[in-house]
């Protein structure tokens, strides 16, 4: 393992941020740090570039530990959410910055500063201030100067926040492309799942200052460890109700309808249940189809979102439902009696804690 | 909408500036130029008996620039005001850098605090140092009481004319850095430190450029009044410690010759604008990390 953080927990004085947390990286590995708003993102990043002492646990990069380590001396490098440019320089002058502190000679410099803004087009930019950059320019060049030093680990904080949809589309296919082309592992905090879900190699969902999972990112999106990844990867219905015995394993009661469970909670006796189903997951078809097994509702409105569309359907329990497979041979129009069905294996089945 | 506005509405863009500009600019005429140009005209004339007698003359001039006690006053204030406005500067850094790391909600109160000597006024607070400094003031009864020998040479020396002033200016540099450093984005350290920087580095390739301006207008702060600085000197720099600005002020009350005064007050401007002139070219406005500054092209 090339970047490992064993146990780490930090408190900022009766504030838990982080507790307990355990992530292993490989060495060209493309890992995305994925959680909601406050979650410890940014600390665990800080703990791994030294900006921040962790109260219990071990920082370990290429096998050495360097928890004791300051930043200076543990060949990071990381690129911020709000660039932190530095404003005195120009935009040369700070990609020099980390080379100078190595005290790399002066050819090899300006070689790997050409390298740099040739690879991310700033070479007409090169005698700039910040201030005279637009916001994606400033974020090309804070890229830069987290490459620019080759570092052992990249370190990026939601770089691409500030950033319109399609400039950050293009900057997610060029930075996947610099961690292929150097070799290192980046890690890279989010907390928009597209980003997550289209650049990593292996995807770790932070909440509440905890890894709730740490694995492939299909793993994650396809089959959730756990609720909360459930709920926040990709768009889910979700169905809570007392459980029971159907014919065929087990069903959740849900506003009079029976969601069908197949061979999940076999082995548990919870009482009661939560079944998430993908809204890509999720089958509209007109009402002559065969009913069987389906849940027969209303089209209340379609929702077009580019390549596909959202056919938001009122069941007959009165409950909303979000469907966007369809059949390209059906037509249906707000209004219309439809019928909602899915695959039951890919149903993720969480039995609800039971209440004390 | 009152006629006042409409007129006001009618009027062209450089109609209004004008408007809007014309009462400073009658200001500054009334109560700087007027003064200044009296100055400079009383400057060339001549002084006798406690009478002004204007025939144009530069002996005046002459005189300031030739005679070696005035040089030499001139030399000891420049160099007083140096080592007052460095020795400011040196202690507010400090100052200033804890009040914002450490001060949390209390930091403009502490600042203020900083001030409150201030609303004593000039003399008062020159007298309350005599009582710390002088011979038998503060700092010497102490000394005595813990069996120590007492300074004999702090009070009426030319220390003690240095530690006044810069007592005086202090709060000036403090609140120059202070408020440079409260614009300051202490995260840039962030960057600096996983870029390779220790802290010391970190400091000077940044923390020390981005706050240059806001240093340099507080040492301007201290330099130039301490140039002219009389009162201090006075009370406590005692006989061997004249200053250019005390001998300036003696020519208007004991001696009456006012033209060399006059004389005096010019040369004493030059030097102090070619000290803010110098200063001004050591700052690069593109470098000072003032957004806006330069902008785009
Ligand atoms: N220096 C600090 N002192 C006290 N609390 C802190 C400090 N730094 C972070 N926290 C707290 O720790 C928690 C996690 O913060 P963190 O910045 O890691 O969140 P995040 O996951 O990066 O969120 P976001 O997506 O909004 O950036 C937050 O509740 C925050 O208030
Ligand atoms: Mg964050």
């Amino acid at each position: 393992m090339y970047l490992q953080i064993k146990d780490v927990s930090k408190t900022f004085g009766t504030f838990t941020a982080l507790s307990g947390v355990d992530l292993s990286i490989e060495k060209n590995e493309f890992v995305s740090l994925l959680g909601p708003s406050g979650s410890g993102k940014s600390t665990l990043l800080r703990l791994i570039a030294g900006l921040e002492q962790p109260t219990t646990g071990q920082v370990l990069i290429d096998g050495q530990d360097v928890t004791a380590l300051p930043p200076y001396q543990r060949g990071i490098a990381m690129v911020f959410q709000d660039f932190l440019l530095f404003p005195h320089m120009t935009v040369r002058e700070n990609l020099l910055f980390p080379l100078r502190m190595l005290r790399m000679n002066r050819d090899d410099a300006e070689e790997r500063i050409d390298w740099c803004c040739r690879i991310l087009s700033l070479t007409a930019l090169k005698d700039r201030f910040p201030n005279q950059l637009s916001g994606g320019q400033q974020q090309r060049v804070a890229l830069g100067r987290g490459l620019v030093c080759r570092p052992k680990v990249l370190l990026l904080d939601e770089p691409l926040a500030n950033l319109d949809r399609e400039l950050r589309r293009d900057m997610e296919i060029e930075i996947r492309s610099y961690q292929i082309q150097l070799g290192i592992p980046f890690v890279y905090v989010t907390h928009n799942q597209e980003e997550a879900l289209s650049m990593s190699d292996k995807i770790a969902v932070v909440n509440k200052g905890g890894i709730e999972d740490f694995a492939e990112k299909s793993a994650v999106y396809d089959r959730p460890k756990t609720r909360f990844i459930a709920q926040f990867v990709g768009r889910s219905n979700v169905f809570t109700g007392p459980v029971e015995a159907a014919t065929e394993g087990k069903a959740i009661q849900w506003h009079g309808q029976r969601i069908a469970l197949g061979q999940a909670l076999n082995d548990s006796n919870a009482s009661s249940a939560s079944a998430y189903i993908k809204i890509e997951d999720t089958l509209i078809e007109a009402a002559n189809a065969n009913p069987s097994g389906k849940i027969a509702g209303t089209l209340r409105d379609v929702i077009f979102r580019g390549q596909y569309a959202e056919y938001l359907v009122t069941v007959d329990g009165g409950q909303e439902v979000v469907a966007s497979s369809i059949d390209s041979a059906t037509r249906v129009k707000p209004g219309d009696p439809v019928l909602l069905s899915w695959d039951t294996a890919k149903l993720d089945v969480f039995p609800d804690e039971v209440a004390a | 909408m009152s006629p006042l506005f409409q007129g006001w509405l009618k009027l062209s863009e450089s109609q209004r500036f004008l408007v809007v500009t014309a009462p400073v600019v009658l200001f500054l005429a009334l109560f700087f130029l007027v003064p200044l140009g009296s100055i400079l005209v009383v400057s060339f004339w001549r002084t006798e008996s406690y009478q002004l007698i204007t025939d144009w003359n530069l002996q005046n001039y002459i005189d300031v620039l030739t005679e070696p006690s005035y040089r030499t006053f001139m030399l000891r204030s420049v160099l007083t005001a140096l080592i007052v406005s460095l020795s400011c500067v040196a202690l507010a850094w400090p100052i200033a850098y804890f009040v914002i790391r450490h001060g949390g909600r209390y930091k403009l109160l502490l600042v203020v605090g900083l001030a409150v000597p201030f609303l004593t006024g000039i003399v008062l607070r020159v007298i309350a140092l005599q009582g710390v400094l002088g011979p038998i003031g503060l700092l010497n009864m102490g000394l005595m009481h813990l069996g120590l020998p007492p300074f004999e040479a702090l009070m009426y020396t030319k220390t003690a004319t240095v530690v006044g002033l810069v007592y005086l200016y202090l709060p000036f540099v403090t609140t120059a850095i202070y408020l440079s450093l409260l614009n300051f984005n202490f995260r840039l350290l962030d960057a600096a430190k996983v870029f390779g920087a220790g802290n010391m580095r970190a400091f000077w390739e940044i923390t020390w450029p981005l706050n240059w301006v806001g240093t340099v207008i507080g040492f301007a702060l201290t330099f130039v009044p301490s140039l002219a600085a009389s009162i201090t000197p006075r009370f406590l720099g005692g006989a061997d410690g004249t200053l250019f600005g005390m001998a300036m002020g003696s020519q208007f009350s004991a001696t009456g010759t006012w033209s060399l005064g006059a004389a005096m007050g010019v040369v004493l401007f030059f030097v102090a604008g070619l000290t803010l002139f110098t200063i001004s070219r050591l700052i690069d406005l593109k470098r000072s990390g003032f957004t806006g500054a330069g902008g785009r092209d």
